[in-house]
């Protein structure tokens, strides 16, 4: 598969999601199988959800959303498609929907951020390497009121290309919505970004 | 895409990235929460299932169908003959309804059996997850008279209503054939337009039974013959009395399936009953709904030659599904509707 990504340099570099593809072949036999089989999922996605949640709603509460996806998607096995072979949008979807339970600590926390430039989903004697990153470029308050900002549906997708590396076609799977509503989902959260961000063309 | 371009969606990825606190030690602890959670998930479906298969229910409930039976027995119809086009293989009837026990019977039993469905308890969820999928047809609209059926394809659809007025908050339509249609979210037209109306409509005239609420549902009369009033006078236009009689049939099948486990017991026993003093609602045995469940299709031949079904479990008075044939008997759409309580739209559980 290509990733959409590809173009994007330094986006897939990260020990990304794209680097599970060799072994989702099977994903599909792992669904339908035993419980036993089914944790062969948590083996093989568990740490990219993790990151994902994470990212969102801190570690702490993604561990318990992690598990739960996991949980959700066993009770929903039947209606897994068994044509897909790779599950992992398939558990993206089920996460993001379980994370609109938590939409309001998601945004608190922007918040929180962008007013007062300490992110409370932080533990306080975390090393924030990539905070200083992005504050190198003086954009971590800034960038925390625009994702305050977005339409939930439209930061639901942009989080779901930038940070779990979905292509358009996954996100489309994932969220059970038209590949055109992707495209169009991200180019208004992007445009939005831009705007906040002062980096408008 | 240039270098710059991107700038917004590096920061994106970048934002945050620390915040991935992934030991090996904080995976394992969630794996091993899952894997609990997963075994006694497990467990209990399997406990659950072992406990209700049909052939348990029907050895546990032998003396309650037996007097149940005896009770349709005083109705004076069993033995009606099998009445209907499109009859398939019989299926095994369990004890106290006749194998070939016409609609209005089976209607009846389904209606002693109302209690038995179990409902919903309105206050551990906020909103109810429908969820529809089998196969239905798409419709060729003609220039004179009504649409007729076209080619069919695999329907799926989820929609979440509120509990609260029974309000459509979110629907999405997952499958029809190959194309995704009707993305369920905020921005859809359609959705708003239906909301809104919906909303506008139960602020304006209250509820109906195109729009009941739980409350309006606890209201409606429960007898046959109330029922069968209140549901022609709110469906009724006096155009064609058999026009008339589909749409009320139609109105009967979508509230015992989107709405079911909102409509109270003694509620559901009188919708059965009502729609079994229609002309011409006949019967059908053994019919499969698109999960495969056998049941007794229940029918109503409607004026442009499609008959509308339901497929009632007679035991409990689930309408497992609906089904429309032609009357060459294909069937043209089969569809199976389950319901839950959750406690917020885009849950399914």
């Amino acid at each position: 598969m290509t990733t959409i990504h590809a173009d994007i340099p330094g986006l897939v570099a990260r020990g990304s999601p794209r680097a599970r593809e060799a072994a989702d072949a099977d994903d599909a036999q792992h669904v339908h199988g035993d419980p036993d089989r089914f944790t062969v999922l948590f083996d093989r996605h568990a740490a990219a959800l993790h990151r994902y949640a994470a990212r969102r709603i801190g570690p702490d509460l993604a561990d318990d959303l992690v598990s739960q996806t996991y949980l959700t998607a066993f009770a929903n096995r039947h209606r897994y498609d068994p044509k897909r072979p790779n599950a992992l949008p398939w558990l993206y979807g089920i996460c993001t929907n379980l994370l609109r339970r938590h939409r309001r600590t998601e945004a608190r926390a922007y918040k929180a951020l962008a007013k007062t430039g300490v992110d409370p989903l932080r533990a306080a004697d975390t090393t924030d390497r990539s905070l200083e990153r992005v504050e190198a470029a003086g954009m971590s308050r800034k960038l925390a009121d625009a994702m305050a900002s977005l339409k939930a549906n439209q930061r639901d997708v942009l989080l779901l290309f930038a940070v779990a590396e979905l292509t358009y076609p996954e996100i489309a799977a994932a969220l059970r919505i038209p590949e055109g509503t992707v495209r169009s989902r991200l180019s208004r959260a992007r445009t939005h970004l831009r705007k906040r961000l002062g980096t408008t063309p | 895409m240039n270098g710059h371009d991107n700038d917004d969606l590096r920061l994106v990825a970048a934002f945050r990235e620390d915040l991935d606190d992934q030991t090996p030690g904080r995976l394992a602890s969630v794996r091993a929460t899952f894997v609990k959670q997963q075994s006694l998930k497990g467990r209990t479906m399997t406990a659950r299932k072992t406990i209700f298969t049909p052939r348990r229910i029907a050895v546990v409930a032998l003396p309650a169908v037996a007097a149940i039976a005896l009770g349709a027995v005083a109705l004076g119809s069993i033995g009606g003959g099998t009445d209907s086009p499109g009859g398939s293989d019989s299926a095994a009837v369990d004890p106290g309804l006749a194998p070939d026990a016409d609609a209005r019977t089976v209607l009846a039993y389904a209606a002693a059996n109302s209690t038995r469905f179990q409902t919903f308890d309105l206050t551990s969820g906020a909103y109810v997850y429908e969820h529809t999928s089998g196969t239905d047809y798409r419709s060729n609209a003609t220039d004179e008279g009504p649409s007729v059926p076209g080619e069919t394809a695999p329907y799926e659809r989820e929609a979440w209503y509120t509990v609260e007025g029974m309000v459509l908050e979110k629907f999405v339509v997952t499958a029809f054939g190959e194309t995704t249609s009707l993305p369920g979210d905020g921005n859809n037209d359609p959705l708003g337009k239906e909301s809104e109306y919906a909303e506008e409509q139960l602020r304006a005239d209250g509820p109906s039974m195109e729009l009941p609420t739980p409350e309006y549902l606890a209201e409606l009369p429960t007898g046959a013959a109330p029922m069968l009033e209140t549901l022609r006078a709110e469906l009724g236009q006096g155009d064609l009395p058999q026009l008339d009689d589909q749409r009320v049939f139609d109105q009967v099948a979508k509230i015992l399936t989107v709405y079911g486990k909102v409509v109270p017991s003694a509620q559901r026993a009188a919708f059965l009953e009502a729609i079994a003093e229609i002309d011409g609602v006949t019967r059908t045995e053994g019919v499969a709904d698109a999960a495969g469940r056998t049941g007794i299709a229940i029918g109503f031949d409607t004026g442009d030659d499609l008959r509308h079904e339901i497929i009632i479990d007679p035991e409990t008075s689930e309408v497992l599904g609906t089904r429309k044939l032609l009357a060459d008997g294909t069937v043209v759409s089969l569809l199976t509707t389950d319901l839950e309580l959750v406690a917020a739209p885009g849950d399914t559980e």
